[in-house]
């Protein structure tokens, strides 16, 4: 059964309240909570799942780290995120990953067509500030206004690269997206 | 050069779903008498359909058993809710006395 946003919020409060007060296993639903989310926009940054991984259960034991800090004011899942698009660039840093595409093992098989192969391995040779925005706001479906903040950029911004981004990643497809 | 860079970002707002019905139904017109609009219009669209239809990374059980297991060695508690409960009396097998 789908759970409504509201709801989510509610969990997430009182998650928040009680790893505040010193109880260790509300990460636990936190985890429950997000980490799928999390999951996927660390695969999609770093592109293999080893990584992602990594950087979701380190995402979750930053938020363990901080607990005493953590106040339950609607801005969680944001710095969620914010923590790992750090730790994802931080990684890619690491293993330059920068400019190497993504493994292939997320392709189920009726997804393994020659556009869709295409337009992954596209999206990973665009610069990270054309790839961060696409990778929010068209593939993980987050607002604008959210994507900005996980950024650290006005929405202006955040929407002047997205554009910018799209039409990048047309150029990169060259003629597969031409009108006949 | 303003006019064109106001309808290219009119063409970013109309390739994200952004723009109002109303204004929509106007660039569209344009565009039947421009073919170069057009062109960039539905190519700018395609580009986002594609990306929107790039497969979703499988979050598989084995993934999230791993992150579970990094989460517990990290210091996560346990969370009783999840807990398996103690299997009641009838299902428990005993080994028989050995005389």
């Amino acid at each position: 059964m789908s759970r409504e946003p509201n709801d989510d919020l509610l969990l997430e409060k009182r998650y928040l309240n009680a790893l505040s007060q010193g109880d260790s296993s509300a990460l636990s639903g936190l985890y429950e909570l997000y980490g799928e989310r999390i999951f996927r926009y660390a695969y999609r940054m770093l592109g293999n799942r080893n990584d992602a991984e990594d950087a979701t259960a380190e995402t979750f034991l930053r938020v363990l780290r901080r607990s005493t800090e953590l106040r339950a004011d609607g801005a969680f899942r944001t710095w969620l995120f914010r923590i790992t698009r750090n730790l994802c660039i931080d990684r890619m840093r690491q293993h330059k990953l920068l400019e190497l595409p993504s493994d292939a093992h997320y392709a189920s098989p009726e997804d393994r067509t020659a556009l869709k192969v295409t337009v992954r391995q596209a999206l990973s040779d665009l610069p990270m500030e054309y790839r961060e925005p696409l990778v929010l706001c068209d593939l993980e479906d987050v607002s604008a206004k959210e994507a900005a903040e996980i950024l650290k950029i006005t929405v202006p911004a955040l929407k002047s690269r997205l554009y910018r981004g799209r039409r990048a990643l047309r150029d990169k497809l060259g003629g597969a997206f031409e009108k006949k | 050069m303003k006019q064109e860079s106001l309808t290219q970002h009119l063409v970013d707002l109309y390739a994200g779903n952004e723009l109002s019905l109303e204004l929509m139904e106007e660039l569209e017109f344009d565009a039947l008498q421009n073919a170069a609009l057009a062109a960039d219009m539905q190519s700018l669209r395609s580009v986002v359909h594609a990306l929107q239809a790039l497969p979703t990374p499988e979050f598989s059980e084995e993934s999230n058993q791993r992150i579970r297991m990094k989460l517990f060695a990290g210091g996560m508690g346990a969370d009783p809710s999840r807990s398996r409960a103690s299997e009641p009396a009838f299902l428990q097998h005993y080994l028989p006395i050995s005389g």
